[in-house]
């Protein structure tokens, strides 16, 4: 653990030292936990990460899967709608992108 | 076996070398915690708290600091993750003065005077305090973990030892 303050100058520095190193003495004094709780910690808590990450995995294939099923459900279904949903959207996101350019134009010469 | 390669161990999933580095780290980690709390049993859970996060990121220690003093930034986030809950909950009230751990019983009045203004300081002061003058970590350092600006961390530093400098000079006088 980083503690390189043994050049401490000042009088208040000193006094910091003493006082803390006082205040934390009697954590030398105690035990760790057994290694047995430790891994039995690691294992528990690897163990929800895992889980955590599999649901967030199984989330993410689900709404793609809708997302992309609903698009292809859409465009057989109703092509002509499809295609001007299609267009809009395109349209949006052309103009979204040329806003947010020429913010970022102004922005950068002002 | 040394550190080295407990830590390479562990990044490639051994539990058990990855619960001995945690062993070994343990009590220096809530030394360190109740130093800058000044809080034995939030030291405790924080120290918990702090395995817990270390065994989720072990996987992104890339070793450029020491694994100990990793493990140190990791412990401040979780204490500034406390204290900003305690804010937001409108729990943390100015401490009493007979909470405050004044140091071993033996010690020198200036001493306990010190701790005593110390732990009078606002909390989110007397840290990076204890971070540049008893552990000697840089400005820039205190800055990334406090997620502060370089200078910010400077003035607080500034004039949380001006204030301790006052107070000791009162206690000469």
């Amino acid at each position: 653990m980083m503690h390189d303050g043994k050049g401490a100058a000042e009088p208040w520095e000193r006094l910091l030292r003493e006082g803390l190193d006082g205040l934390s003495a009697p954590v030398e004094e105690e035990s760790p936990p057994d290694l047995g709780a430790l891994i039995m910690l690691v294992e528990d808590v690897q163990r929800a990460q895992r889980q955590a990450l599999m649901r967030d995995l199984l989330r993410f294939v689900a709404v793609a899967a809708l997302v992309l099923f609903g698009g292809l459900w859409a465009m057989l279904q109703f092509p002509l709608y499809y295609l001007i949903v299609q267009a809009a959207l395109a349209v949006v996101l052309a103009a979204g992108a040329a806003v947010g350019r020429f913010e970022g134009r102004r922005n950068f010469h002002e | 076996m040394d550190d080295h390669e407990l830590i390479r161990q562990a990044q490639r999933g051994d539990q058990a070398a990855l619960a001995r580095l945690l062993q070994q780290q343990y009590l220096p980690v809530k030394k360190y915690l109740v130093t800058i709390t000044f809080d034995r049993n939030l030291a405790e859970d924080l120290t918990q708290e702090t395995m817990i996060r270390a065994i989720q990121s072990i996987g992104q220690f890339q070793g450029r600091a020491r694994f100990s003093t990793w493990l140190c930034a990791i412990a401040t986030r979780q204490y500034l993750d406390w204290l900003r809950r305690q804010k937001r909950e409108r729990r943390l009230e100015e401490r009493a003065l007979e909470e405050i751990l004044p140091g071993p019983d033996g010690s020198a009045p200036e001493v306990r005077n010190l701790m005593v203004q110390l732990q009078a300081l606002p909390r989110e002061v007397a840290l990076p305090v204890v971070l540049k003058h008893y552990y000697g970590y840089t400005y820039e350092e205190i800055a990334e973990w406090m997620e502060l600006p370089v200078g910010t961390v400077k003035s607080r530093i500034f004039n949380a030892v001006r204030t301790l400098r006052r107070g000791l000079d009162q206690d000469d006088a």
